[in-house]
């Protein structure tokens, strides 16, 4: 998968990140933080292998 | 003697072994001729039913009558890793490539509407499909069949459960619909169930591919054991609820769904799926608004799971992007676009 533009979306009660957006062979999505969704796997994955990089919620 | 017969040319025996492999066949067998009656029990043991038996295919959407997503005869192009009908992937490595749903034609003796790959610019490239299975069969022999038409003499089969790798035989490459089958007993630690259709070199590799080569897919089908027996049809509304475990979709404008405002920009409200999905799904950005009560939109097609649960067929769902009044009511649609929830391996 080619990711780009992976960007946390932060809740706005909590404060705190639960999904991510990210363009994802030029399809746009929001992500749920779950590693069982294969779009947030590959994500991690891209992550660790310092390929992509999440940017913080606006 | 094998076979025992009267002075008036009644059979009256037969000893075991008297009718070799093969004597008797639907031919031989006039209709009634063998009734409940006559079959003692345990006359047909169990290992004699796989063949007869249903839900034998461990494939859904094997001859692709669910077609969520709107798959058309008219081509469209083919991204890696993407869904352009129910549960089949596409598997498009190095080449540009094209994907269409085919017309109705006669396929192994059924009518049948195949998957169609198409290259649309040359190069060294693997083209094709596949079906990820979510339960791995750790341990069993499996055996995958489907019936394929190429012009490409590297079009085969190939079921991957991580480590131990199974192919079919190559189809001839002459543009004919041909039956291709590959088995196969699967690792004990197997950590995936992954099974293509595909062209590829002997091994899994690319080989050179030019504009129009294809390859076209129908009656996919996985079951257990080592014989491959024909496609087994299920219902549409078997077929499409196993579906959407893996992907629903929600047409624009159907229905309103109850939610509550919360802080200043969103309303959570619950999404009624028909059957529960696979995991936590994506939603795709495809353009999309939400419409509330009080006949506002959202400024973002900004729609995310929350509350997952495995049992459950109530999705929470965070719409973002409105302007909302804390903890007050609000109903929500779906507008513009469809919204497409993908939970897919």
């Amino acid at each position: 998968m080619v990711i780009t533009n992976a960007k946390y979306i932060k809740d706005v009660v909590t404060n705190e990140n639960y999904a991510v957006s990210a363009t994802i062979d030029g399809q746009g999505y929001n992500i749920p933080m779950d590693t069982g969704n294969r779009h947030y796997a590959e994500i991690l994955k891209q992550v660790a292998d310092k390929k992509i990089t999440i940017a913080e919620a606006d | 003697m094998a076979i025992v017969i009267n002075g008036s040319g009644t059979v009256t025996g037969l000893a075991v072994g008297g009718l070799p492999d093969g004597t008797v066949d639907a031919g031989t067998l006039a209709t009634n001729s063998v009734d409940s009656a006559e079959l003692i029990d345990g006359a047909v043991d169990d290992s004699h039913m796989a063949s007869i038996s249903g839900r034998k295919n461990i494939f859904i959407n094997g001859d692709f009558s669910v077609n969520q997503r709107g798959l058309t005869t008219s081509a469209v192009t083919a991204t890696n890793n993407t869904y352009n009908i129910d549960r089949l992937a596409n598997y498009i490595v190095g080449v540009g490539a094209q994907v269409a749903l085919g017309s109705e034609e006669l396929i192994g003796g059924t009518y049948e509407t195949p998957v169609k790959y198409t290259v649309s610019s040359a190069a060294s490239g693997r083209l094709g499909g596949l079906q990820k299975v979510e339960k791995w069969y750790k341990g069993q022999t499996v055996i995958m069949s489907a019936w394929v038409k190429s012009n490409n003499a590297n079009a085969r089969l190939r079921i991957y459960d991580g480590s131990n790798e199974f192919y079919s035989s190559t189809h001839t490459g002459g543009g004919a619909w041909e039956k291709l089958t590959a088995t196969g007993t699967l690792a004990t630690n197997a950590g995936q169930l992954y099974c293509y259709l595909f062209i590829v070199d002997g091994s899994g590799g690319s080989v050179t591919l030019t504009t129009n080569d294809y390859i076209h897919i129908a009656k996919y089908q996985l079951e257990l054991g080592s014989t491959a027996t024909d496609f087994e049809h299920r219902s549409y509304g078997e077929e499409l609820a196993l579906c959407q475990r893996y992907f629903q979709l929600f047409r624009e404008g159907a229905g309103y769904f109850a939610g509550n405002g919360v802080g200043g920009n969103r309303i959570d409200c619950g999404l009624p799926l028909a059957v529960p999905l696979r995991v936590s799904p994506s939603f795709t950005s495809n353009g999309y608004l939400t419409h509330r009560s009080g006949n506002a939109n959202s400024s973002a097609n900004q729609i995310t799971a929350g509350e997952y649960n495995a049992y459950s067929n109530m999705l929470k769902i965070r719409c973002g992007g409105h302007s909302v009044s804390d903890e007050v009511a609000y109903t929500v649609r779906i507008s513009s676009y469809d919204l497409l929830v993908d939970a897919e391996l």
